[in-house]
């Protein structure tokens, strides 16, 4: 039987693709692909904000893009991230890591 | 661009598809394709989504247009441009004013240049730019002389930068109908060749071939569309029906399309059937000879051809080709006969510089009423600056908002011009081309928006430097009280010199100008409306049996009831006078060396009495005229008192000036008779008829009340008579277009109107910038009444300055207006008629007029004021 999964919560999308770019160069789908792993199917990535965000984020210059041969031999756009996405990757992380250990504090208050 | 990332989006987003498929893939293609699609959700909303993620954001509030995004890109935003149209709203005063002026103004300024492109214009055939007509250059005159059948012949063997050469002379044709009425049709002799080099194929038939050129071979005719529709009520098979011409049946062989005419307005073609034999018929000219230009042929390399075929031509026959030059010349220009274009045309640049003379004066007067209105927001400028806008900024929201107020000037300019040209097309459509187009092209619009640009420019720019100057600046900042701070000093008084200047001059030097157009004409009243004109031609006929024919017409038309009088003559009163060079016989004759230029007229022997115009003094024409040398002539009293300074005429001397080049002089005509002038026909010199001449003869038939009643009536008389006789344009006489007095009425009225408008253009600015002056002085003149100043003394202080400038302004302008009016009457003295020293008056009246109210207004106004509100209040 599946997991269940969960839609992504409102802004963290961003976050969770430049850390999902942060090793590589990656296309969208492998993008999508590596969340969904990461997160043992948990988090499912909405395709139609998937790709609208890549876009706005290279507007942002936090990616940039490239086009280069996927793992079957198709031409496929690989994003990957820059210095700017880097520091915007680790002020999200810090934030998020704040945000859900308050959230965590509060669900263990006796 | 666009499309790229378009493409590039799809691309991507189809391998993400592709792949999800595949992961799919163990639930079967179609399936797995499926399920990839549901789970990808709307792909033309991703596609869109990805696009305007992608996209820089647009200002905020602002919904971005294409027209936004063009005037970005010269640094001008939509704000700038609401604002404009919204003064335009704001100062419905202003706005009326100045988009008058310039609509006035910017279609003038193109007038000439608009003028001239239309001679560049390409006749409408395939390749139509490579037609073009050789003509030769009369290097003696500087004129294109028309060609002969043998230069054609000639240049047909020798050039090969030709595909092939053709030949045309217009003509008109009488079409006989069966009842045995002539109508004539405009129609043209054309070589053969004549349809493939324009490459028009015909509707019906065929068109002419070389065997249709042989002498003796069948009568054939190919017709236009309209003649086909009118005469052969549009017979499908018209091919094979014979029809008359000139009372000889022709075949027709083929019907062009509709809207095919050649070379002008021709609308029916006949073979060229030369013998080459006869010398005379080869060595006459009248003949328009075109080619197109065989491919890969440049101009340069087709004149280059034709220029070695021409020396060669001069060195054969010296006697008649050592002047020429042939020339390869634009299609339209060629059919005009206008060498070079309207530019090289005598005149066009001081006519250009004319018309954009009125529109820097349209501009500058604009330009002082927004100079004003510009002072007077000096406020909101000043808000504006402070709120951090740059100067360029604010300078460029001003010139917006002029561009706007100019744009806007420029299409109602347009509007009424395209109107008034096509309005007045009508009377030269028979005597220009179908391509001929007077009306607003895509090119006359661009220019038009260059000009309201420039417009914009000076009466937007200037002001607004002015105004967002340092100085003012710092006043509007630091001071922040009533007044503007700026002050008008040097500015304003130049302004205003200029502007009475103007005025002053403009008058005199328009009635000037019209003046030594129409010079010194003394008309008699002639009844034009109880005559019937037509054209009587006869160019199929020999001379002597033309001649006979001419004389039996006129004794046929006499012999009609009711008819008063018939005259015959090269010219009819009110129409266009061929014109000729002439000296006098005279030991102190110390007029110009070059001759003195009038019209000269060819007449029969009852010319006057035909006209019901009574010899003043000598002696009419007589039949003894016409045998020997033919040297008696007849002048009018223009003549007498224009040429002859008021001398007595009978039995002085006269001959025509020929050119250097020409080498034989004519021979001395004597002046046996005088006649009154006609209204609108300068210095006459008649002569008599010679009865060879078989072309260009007119006639006018004396019938009275209604004359074109007796058309049908000519008509027969003149189809009974001879078939051949062709009566073109009939008309009742006061009908008839003169060209010369066209233009004449165009340069009149066009010449008074501008006037006018000059006139109110220079003192509505000298009213605004003189009472805006006085204006800005309130305050002071408040303080010198708090002071003690006596309010006589204060008057003296204002109208001190004011005449000044007007005196300044006069003085100049009556200097201007007499030099150039020295130079146009080509260095002899002004002449004092009353209507240039009414003028002068006129112009200085109004001026000094409008001066002095400008200052008395204000002035009052500021005197009334209590000094203590001018100094509390905003001045």
């Amino acid at each position: 039987m599946p997991r269940e999964k969960t839609a992504l919560l409102q802004g963290t999308l961003d976050m969770l693709i430049l850390k999902a770019l942060d090793r590589e160069a990656k296309h969208g789908y492998s993008v999508a692909r590596t969340i969904e792993q990461a997160t043992d199917d948990v988090l499912s990535v909405d395709e139609g904000s998937l790709y609208p965000a890549l876009h706005r984020m290279e507007r942002k210059k936090w990616i940039e893009s490239s086009w280069g041969l996927s793992e079957n031999n198709r031409r496929a756009k690989f994003y990957e991230v820059t210095n700017m996405g880097r520091k915007q990757l680790s002020v999200e992380t810090s934030e998020w890591t704040r945000y859900s250990h308050a959230i965590e504090q509060m669900l263990h208050t006796p | 661009m666009r499309r790229k990332l378009a493409r590039d989006i799809d691309e991507e987003l189809r391998f993400h598809l592709d792949m999800r498929a595949e992961e799919y893939s163990q639930e079967g293609r179609g399936a797995a394709r499926r399920k990839a699609l549901q789970r990808f959700g709307d792909f033309k909303l991703v596609v869109e989504a990805c696009r305007s993620a992608g996209k820089l954001p647009p200002p905020p509030g602002t919904n971005e247009s294409a027209i936004a995004r063009l005037l970005s890109r010269f640094g001008v935003s939509m704000i700038d441009v609401r604002l404009g149209v919204r003064m335009l709203t704001k100062h419905p005063g202003l706005t009326g004013a100045a988009v008058f002026a310039l609509a006035v103004g910017i279609p003038v300024g193109l007038a000439p240049m608009h003028a001239a492109r239309m001679f560049e214009a390409d006749p409408p055939f395939e390749e139509g730019r490579r037609v073009r007509i050789l003509k030769n250059l009369d290097a003696g005159s500087a004129n294109w002389v028309p060609s002969s059948l043998q230069e054609f012949f000639q240049w047909s063997d020798a050039l090969s930068t030709f595909e092939a050469l053709g030949v045309t002379k217009g003509s008109l044709y009488n079409i006989i109908s069966d009842d045995g009425l002539a109508e004539p049709v405009p129609g043209a002799v054309v070589s053969a060749s004549t349809f493939n080099i324009l490459r028009i194929l015909p509707q019906m038939g065929r068109t002419l071939d070389p065997s249709d050129e042989l002498i003796g071979g069948p009568e054939v005719v190919v017709i236009g569309h309209a003649v086909w529709k009118s005469r052969l009520d549009g017979d499908p098979d018209a091919i094979g029906r014979t029809i008359r011409i000139g009372g000889v049946p022709h075949t027709v062989v083929g019907v062009m399309p509709e809207g095919f005419l050649f070379p002008f307005r021709e609308g029916l073609w006949l073979p060229l059937r030369t013998n080459r034999l006869d010398e005379t018929l080869l060595k006459a000219r009248g003949y328009l000879v075109f080619g197109r230009l065989a491919d890969g042929i440049s101009l340069h390399q087709a004149q280059a051809d034709l220029s070695v075929v021409g020396r060669r031509m001069a060195v054969e026959s010296p006697e008649t080709h050592a002047l020429l030059q042939p020339e390869v010349v634009a299609f339209t220009k060629g059919l005009f006969g206008i060498r070079g274009g309207l530019q090289k045309e005598q005149g066009f640049y001081a006519f250009q510089v004319l018309a954009l003379l009125i529109l820097v004066v349209a501009c500058a007067n604009v330009g002082m009423l927004i100079f004003t209105r510009t002072v007077a927001r000096s406020g909101e400028l000043a808000v504006r600056t402070a709120l951090g806008a740059s100067r360029a900024r604010v300078v460029m929201q001003l010139f917006v908002e002029s561009l706007v107020l100019a744009v806007l000037a420029a299409g109602v300019g347009l509007l009424v011009a395209d109107q008034i040209s096509s309005s007045r097309f009508d009377m030269i459509a028979d005597v220009s081309p179908p391509w001929f187009d007077l009306g607003v092209t895509r090119w006359t619009v661009a220019w038009a928006f260059s000009l309201a640009v420039l417009s914009a420019g000076v009466m937007g720019v200037v002001p607004a430097l002015k105004v967002t100057g340092k100085k003012v600046r710092r006043h509007i900042l630091g001071a922040g009280e009533g007044r503007s701070g700026v002050r008008f000093g040097a500015l304003s008084s130049a302004l205003t010199i200029a502007n009475v200047t103007l005025a002053v001059a403009t008058v005199p030097l328009a009635v000037g100008v019209v003046d030594g157009l129409t010079e010194t004409q003394e008309g008699t009243t002639f009844e034009a409306d109880q005559f019937l004109s037509a054209r009587l031609r006869m160019p199929h006929t020999e001379p002597a049996r033309a001649s006979a024919i001419r004389l039996e017409l006129i004794r046929r038309l006499e012999a009609e009831p009711g008819i008063r009088g018939v005259a015959v003559g090269t010219s009819l009163p009110g129409m266009d006078h061929p014109s000729g060079r002439i000296e006098l016989d005279l030991d102190d004759d110390s007029s110009d060396p070059r001759g003195r230029r009038v019209s000269s007229v060819h007449v029969n022997v009852g010319y006057f009495d035909g006209l019901d115009h009574p010899i003043l003094a000598g002696r009419g024409f007589e039949y003894a005229d016409l045998s020997g040398d033919r040297s008696a002539v007849i002048v009018n009293t223009n003549f007498v008192n224009n040429v002859l300074g008021g001398r007595n005429p009978l039995g002085m001397r006269v001959r025509y000036v020929t050119r250097p080049t020409g080498g034989q002089t004519e021979p001395w005509l004597e002046i046996v008779g005088v006649v009154g002038s006609f209204a609108a026909i300068d210095a006459g010199l008649f002569h008599v008829l010679p009865p060879e001449e078989t072309e260009r003869v007119l006639l006018a038939v004396h019938v009275g009340d209604e004359p074109e009643s007796f058309i049908p009536r000519m008509r027969a008389l003149a189809a009974e008579v001879d078939p051949a006789v062709i009566i073109s344009r009939p008309m009742a006489l006061n009908e008839v277009f003169s060209f010369a007095v066209y233009v004449t009425d165009w340069i009149t009225w066009g010449g008074r109107i501008l006037t006018g408008i000059l006139l109110a253009l220079s003192v509505s600015g000298i009213y605004a910038i003189m009472s805006f002056t006085v204006v800005e002085r309130t305050s002071e003149i408040g303080i010198r009444i708090a002071l003690g100043a006596q309010r006589s003394s204060i008057v003296l202080n204002v109208a001190k300055r004011a005449l000044v400038q007007l005196f300044a302004g006069i003085v100049i302008g009556v200097t201007i207006a007499l030099g150039l009016l020295t130079v146009l009457k080509g260095g002899g003295a002004i002449p004092t008629q009353s209507p240039l020293v009414m003028a002068t008056a006129l112009g200085l009246g109004v001026t000094v007029l409008i001066g002095v109210l400008a200052c008395t207004a204000p002035t009052l106004r500021a005197l009334r004021i209590m000094p203590t509100e001018a100094l509390r209040g905003d001045g």
